[in-house]
């Protein structure tokens, strides 16, 4: 029996998803079954505690911060490691 | 002392590495080889000691995607995700700790991540610090940072940090103007 679910989830990978699903001609919804299916396999075999996440996602304050530190000038310790 | 610094090869024996933490320990033991022979998700380094591993740290190619920006940030973006280079372990045995073996290994995965700004692009280094080392990569720049998403999946979480490739190169660059500056003096 086939249910429905709901999600949100990044317009990037939506894009991807939909152009995958119209060159290749497949239903949307066979895609992500079979991504679901092939990523809970994947925990099986590994434990999640081991698998590192692809990305990493930050909010505006945390984009400002990088930005500040962007400008910082280096420290003594780290100046002596990289020489 | 010498320390060789290389990619983890299948052959090298790694059940006696202990570095006093459990999970620290069980994954370089069991997983460190699958990541990187099996499944490709990472690549781990270690440092040989007279032959014998004596730390080790996994690394692999990451991005940091901004959500929720306001326009007139995403005006200065690329419409992509950032990247970085990300340390998700690292470890010095106990026997050989507080002996600079840390430091080595740390200037190796700086350097690799000037290699991988000048191939590939690297706006900075993400360490999965854990609490009681927070205070030893602060000593080198690294900042704690707020992430919404992209946690390890350990216990208890380890803290997010962040090293700039700016701030990287701009030690490059003095340390190289030091040396000009000695060399000139001798």
């Amino acid at each position: 029996m086939s249910v429905q679910i709901s999600a949100y989830i990044q317009d990037d990978i939506k894009e991807k998803m939909e152009r995958y699903s119209s060159s290749h001609g497949l239903k949307k919804g066979f895609l992500i079954e079979n991504a679901i299916e092939y990523y809970l396999q994947a925990l099986h075999e590994i434990p999640t505690s081991v698998l590192v996440p692809s990305s990493i996602s930050i909010d505006e304050k945390t984009y400002k911060k990088i930005e500040q530190l962007n400008l910082k000038k280096p420290n003594k310790k780290l100046i002596e490691l990289l020489s | 002392m010498h320390i060789e610094i290389r990619a983890l090869t299948k052959e090298d024996y790694r059940k006696d590495f202990s570095c006093g933490n459990y999970e620290l320990d069980i994954f370089f033991q069991k997983f460190a080889s699958q990541n990187q022979f099996k499944h490709y998700i990472g690549l781990t380094y270690v440092a040989l000691l007279n032959h014998k591993i004596v730390a080790f740290a996994t690394i692999s190619a990451s991005s940091i995607r901004v959500e929720k920006l306001p326009t007139q940030y995403i005006k200065k973006l690329p419409n992509y995700p950032l990247p970085v280079l990300r340390i998700s372990r690292f470890a010095v045995d106990i026997t050989y700790q507080n002996k600079g073996i840390a430091k080595s290994l740390l200037k190796f995965i700086l350097n690799l991540s000037i290699e991988q700004k000048n191939k590939f692009g690297c706006m900075g280094i993400i360490v999965d610090a854990k609490e009681d080392s927070v205070s030893y990569y602060e000593q080198f720049d690294f900042e704690t940072i707020n992430i919404i998403q992209g946690q390890l999946d350990v216990r208890p979480y380890a803290k997010t940090m962040f090293l700039s490739m700016h701030t990287i190169m701009k030690a490059i660059n003095n340390s190289s103007q030091n040396h000009k500056g000695t060399s000139k003096n001798s």
